[in-house]
């Protein structure tokens, strides 16, 4: 989540959306949009599996805006939406994957360094893939993510950990030392 | 250990930005623009808050407002001028009395309905004679001539001063309430009243008397929230500490002399209550006369 100037906006915006201004909202889904995407293609293989969780968590938020009692959660709030939707989708097509959508890459990089941590980040196993996104690349805590997960704060550390044991031998960065 | 390499992940990832696919972006779009505008509802202490605000302010209205208009006696031209606009009062000018008749809506609706009056504070036994003869030659009752249905001109026989709205004395449409007592004997309600009218009530309206009989019994829907049983032409709504009480009511009354009568009205409340509360009578119609007459009072079980 942003700080200062942007998450001040951030929080009018929410109250601003809360109150039916449709504008706000939609500002912040554009502002977020970047992240759905990456948390859902953490969990999807599709990119229109990923359209089709991201469409209905923002319906499903821009209905239930209300509902949000701290505006300042807004975006761990519409997180944890978007994985539900998503983990709906992916018990619904488990059994339907495309090993070519599997193996299409998620995201297209600007540099051979950064397509290294995202296919180091891709062979990961689901349960850490999510979490790794969610903790590096979202910024969020522990503390959240378990709340987002519905999974005990000792799960998402230990996931973390055997995530981290993975990435540093694959991108070379050592536990110990920092990178090479 | 751990922190550092999260330091230095972190630091990696920060820069990666995934380019978001034609098939997302477009989706997000168009679920955007096809969002439907938002009804807004107010929250319940919203509504709660209004609700509340309304409620104090019928009350206020209803039975606060018409109490205190009689207690804090208006300016005596501008009551004479009301009671000629009503041309039910008789001759105020000649007693000099200055008690409101009238409840405070009454009192409003006559003096903007009747332009006899408008501004007239002076002239006000004469004001009310042009409009009791008004309703002479109508021949019938109407509420827009300033003018209580069934009252006769006549007021040089008005011998009875229908006044005060005190609580104890209620007046309207000529016709004075009076509360004597009032007992709860854990059972029921007993409440002792006279009842003061101006001569020859209900014959511009071409009904005799039909209210004064005593115990004539109406129709269960006469009386509002309540079951009745009988009911001697009255309709009357009964509050007890605010609360509109549900309660069978009777309503007696026995000649006591030329348009003089002593009644007594029984209340039976559905459940009890409590040992002392306040008691609020409000009779919208008194035989087929309709008005506005308040009685109140404390009542203790004794």
């Amino acid at each position: 989540m942003g700080k200062g100037a942007g998450a001040v906006e951030q929080v009018n915006d929410v109250k601003l959306a809360q109150k039916g201004n449709k504008d706000a909202f939609v500002r912040l889904i554009t502002a977020a949009e970047r992240s759905m995407y990456r948390v859902a293609r953490a969990i999807l293989k599709s990119d229109n599996e990923c359209a089709d969780a991201i469409q209905e968590s923002i319906l499903k938020a821009y209905k239930s805006m209300g509902g949000l009692r701290e505006p300042q959660y807004f975006k761990t709030w519409l997180t944890k939406i978007l994985i539900n939707e998503c983990n709906r989708i992916l018990k619904n097509n488990r059994k339907i994957i495309p090993i070519e959508e599997y193996m299409d890459q998620a995201y297209t990089l600007d540099a051979y360094e950064k397509i290294e941590i995202q296919e180091a980040v891709s062979s990961l196993d689901d349960e850490f893939r999510v979490v790794v996104i969610l903790f590096y690349f979202e910024d969020m805590t522990i503390k959240d993510i378990a709340q987002m997960l519905e999974i005990p704060e000792g799960t998402v550390k230990s996931r973390l950990s055997r995530a981290r044991e993975r990435l540093s031998k694959q991108l070379k960065i050592q536990n110990e030392g920092g990178c090479k | 250990m751990e922190e550092k390499f999260d330091a230095e992940f972190k630091k990696k990832v920060k820069g990666i930005n995934p380019e978001i696919p034609n098939v997302v972006r477009i989706r997000i779009s168009d679920t955007l623009a096809s969002l439907p505008e938002k009804k807004v509802f107010w929250k319940s202490g919203y509504l709660s808050a209004v609700a509340a605000l309304f409620l104090v302010c019928f009350v206020g209205i209803r039975y606060i407002f018409p109490m205190e208009l009689a207690k804090d006696s208006a300016p005596e031209s501008a009551q004479n001028s009301t009671m000629a606009a009503a041309g039910e009062l008789g001759d105020q000018n000649k007693q000099g009395e200055t008690n409101s008749t009238m409840n405070a809506k009454t009192a409003e609706d006559k003096t903007f309905e009747n332009d006899t009056s408008k501004g007239n504070t002076s002239n006000s036994a004469n004001a009310m004679l042009k409009s009791a003869q008004t309703v002479q030659s109508a021949g019938s009752s109407d509420a827009s001539t300033g003018t209580a249905p069934g009252i006769t001109s006549d007021t040089s026989n008005m011998e009875i001063s229908l006044t005060g709205n005190d609580g104890k004395t209620a007046a309207d449409q000529g016709i004075q309430l009076i509360l004597k007592t009032a007992i709860y004997d854990g059972k029921e309600i007993r409440i002792e009243f006279d009842k003061n009218s101006i001569k020859n009530i209900a014959t511009a309206a071409g009904v005799k008397q039909e209210y004064s009989a005593a115990t004539s019994v109406k129709p269960d829907s006469m009386l509002k929230n309540t079951q009745v049983n009988a009911v001697a032409n009255y309709d009357v709504r009964v509050v007890v500490d605010n609360i509109p009480l549900k309660c069978s009511i009777n309503v007696l009354e026995t000649p006591q002399g030329e348009n003089q009568y002593s009644g007594t009205i029984i209340i039976v409340p559905d459940s009890g209550l409590p040992e002392k509360f306040d008691m609020i009578l409000n009779f919208d119609k008194i035989g087929e006369i309709t008005g506005q007459w308040l009685l109140t009072t404390q009542v203790s079980k004794q």
